[in-house]
């Protein structure tokens, strides 16, 4: 399959939280498509869900029906996965790392998603949203 | 999505229990509250519970997928049985596909309670997926992973 040009896939989806599991499933649709494996698609699952759960709750500051977008860059060495909410944002210096000697019930997701993609990048202001952009490179395995 | 009725019913069985060592057949009395929203099946959670009198403990059994959507489910299910009785309580995740922060923040939020009486939550039969994220948190130091 050719996609050294960045095949590109759109998705925007309501802000619900029924909704975050169609997205695992368009992951690991998109993701086996290009050959990752399967410990590297369910990284990807979590990761994402864990991004949507961000736009979901932080995510849409003007009513309840909002919506967030998510896009898929695919080439051949990696995709890039970037979830982008248009919430309330937040200043990226109160982004704490998680206490592991007192863990709380909060405050896992971004943590998570570090540590389980490859190159991970987080834009965001105050009251201009959020954006979350994820990177999973294919590896030695093809 | 339609929401079907809250069912709540009180019912007499065999135990079915018998992966646990449970041979013999006794009359369990549960009260199960079971509310559940229609949609596409393979996103959902079911949760079974049961209280091992032998043993003393919980045994709930997971199956599908914990996530911001079916989160909230695990959370009633352990405020019920914590309120019922605080013992340890087995978690049977054999047949959990799937778990992210929002169900681990259900989990630590339980554990919290059963550390005022000194107890714990014991997990078994764990899938790779989980125990990578269980690993990776730092949760796997703090739950008790069998098997």
């Amino acid at each position: 399959m050719n996609v050294n040009q960045g095949d590109e896939i759109r998705l925007s989806i309501p802000n619900k939280p029924e909704y975050v599991g169609v997205v695992r499933l368009t992951v690991a649709a998109i993701a086996s498509r290009i050959g990752f494996d399967i410990e590297k698609i369910e990284d990807m699952k979590i990761a994402v869900s864990e991004a949507c759960n961000n736009a979901i709750t932080h995510g849409c500051r003007c009513c309840k029906e909002g919506e967030y977008n998510i896009n898929f860059v695919l080439t051949e060495e990696k995709i890039t996965i970037s979830v982008c909410d248009e919430g309330e944002g937040c200043l990226l210096e109160n982004i704490k790392e998680p206490n592991f000697s007192k863990p709380k019930e909060g405050g896992l997701g971004l943590f998570i998603i570090k540590s389980l993609m490859d190159d991970v990048e987080i834009k965001s202001e105050k009251g201009k949203g959020m954006m979350i952009r994820m990177i999973k490179y294919l590896g030695d395995d093809i | 999505m339609k929401e079907t009725t809250d069912k709540l019913f009180i019912y007499n069985h065999w135990s079915k229990s018998q992966k646990f060592g449970i041979m013999e057949k006794r009359n369990i009395r549960s009260i199960c509250l079971i509310k559940r929203k229609r949609g596409i099946n393979t996103m959902s959670l079911q949760i079974r519970k049961d209280f091992d009198n032998k043993n003393n403990h919980w045994l709930v059994e997971l199956e599908g997928e914990i996530d911001v959507y079916t989160a909230g489910q695990l959370k009633e299910v352990f405020k019920f049985i914590i309120g019922e009785k605080k013992e340890d309580i087995k978690i049977d995740a054999d047949k959990l596909e799937y778990i992210d922060s929002t169900g681990l923040g259900i989990l630590i939020g339980a554990l919290k309670r059963l550390k005022q009486e000194d107890k714990d939550i014991i997990i078994s039969n764990i899938r790779p997926n989980v125990g990578k994220l269980l690993k990776i948190t730092g949760l796997d130091k703090v739950f008790i992973i069998e098997g």
